[in-house]
């Protein structure tokens, strides 16, 4: 099996138990390389639009990526995480102007 | 000098109305890695240099000595429980390279490990886009976990990993 097919099955959202109020609708994983020139792993999680960011708990931010991480550790997955959250709304917005 | 760099990582990412300029984000993420930074470097001097104000300018010529690719090193291990063998052999409750970080420890040291990928994604890679919503979490993240790290006791583990911090090349060379 591939880390990104062990990635997805460790990363299922039906079992992983994230805090509510972050309202992560998807996981999505890429394989990366980080500026180490280590094998790791990048991961996005798509939030709800109606979040509000500006109220979030950092706590929930921190208890969300452990439980990411630490399902990764019991699938056997070594790689770091790297973990980045953006909203729906901020991808589709994302055009590629320079501003 | 932490508290500032994080104010002031909000304030820049809050700065633009609507969709915000992606120089006000990539400032916001480096004033939020070197808050961690910094405070993880005063941290360590503490643990090794002493706490009281007389010692200040000891552990400010100290401070000096601490290289980021070395500390995130250390964190990348700690955060992953897996230290070198020859590293976590005499530490006690180790199996292997295996050993027992608390969770303030690994949280702190997870943070700090991918903070400094985005940094430097921040501040060379013109190809990366950052979104608000990822520079906040951000900033709430690092604020959250400098506040849970101020209340751990002051155990040999904890020390231990701040030590780690400063010594992490040559502990895990040898």
């Amino acid at each position: 099996m591939s880390v990104i097919d062990a990635t997805r099955i460790a990363l299922n959202l039906d079992m992983l138990a994230l805090p509510a109020s972050l309202r992560v609708k998807r996981l999505e994983v890429q394989e990366y390389t980080d500026t180490d020139g280590e094998p790791a792993l990048r991961i996005l999680a798509v939030i709800d639009d109606a979040v509000d960011v500006e109220h979030v708990s950092g706590g929930d931010v921190s208890n969300m990526k452990s439980a990411i991480r630490e399902s990764l550790r019991r699938g056997g997955i070594r790689q770091f995480a790297y973990v980045f959250i953006a909203k729906q709304s901020e991808l589709d917005d994302d055009d590629g102007e320079e501003r | 000098m932490h508290d500032d760099l994080l104010d002031q990582a909000k304030r820049l990412a809050t700065l633009d109305k609507g969709k915000p300029k992606q120089a006000s984000l990539r400032r916001a993420v480096s004033a939020a890695y070197y808050a961690l930074f910094h405070y993880l470097v005063s941290q360590s001097c503490r643990a090794i240099i002493g706490a009281h104000r007389g010692q200040r300018g000891y552990r400010d010529a100290l401070s000096r000595a601490y290289v980021h690719t070395t500390m995130s090193k250390a964190c990348r291990s700690f955060s992953s429980c897996q230290l070198p063998t020859a590293v976590a052999k005499p530490l006690p409750g180790a199996s292997g390279s295996a050993v027992v970080v608390s969770n303030e420890i690994k949280a702190i040291a997870a943070t700090f490990h991918e903070l400094q990928q985005k940094r430097c994604m921040a501040d060379y890679d013109l190809a990366e886009r950052f979104c608000r919503s990822e520079v906040l979490t951000v900033i709430e993240q690092v604020t959250d976990e400098i506040q849970k790290f101020d209340a751990t006791p002051n155990t040999d583990e904890r020390q231990f990993f701040l030590a780690c911090l400063l010594a992490w090349k040559e502990l895990a060379n040898r």
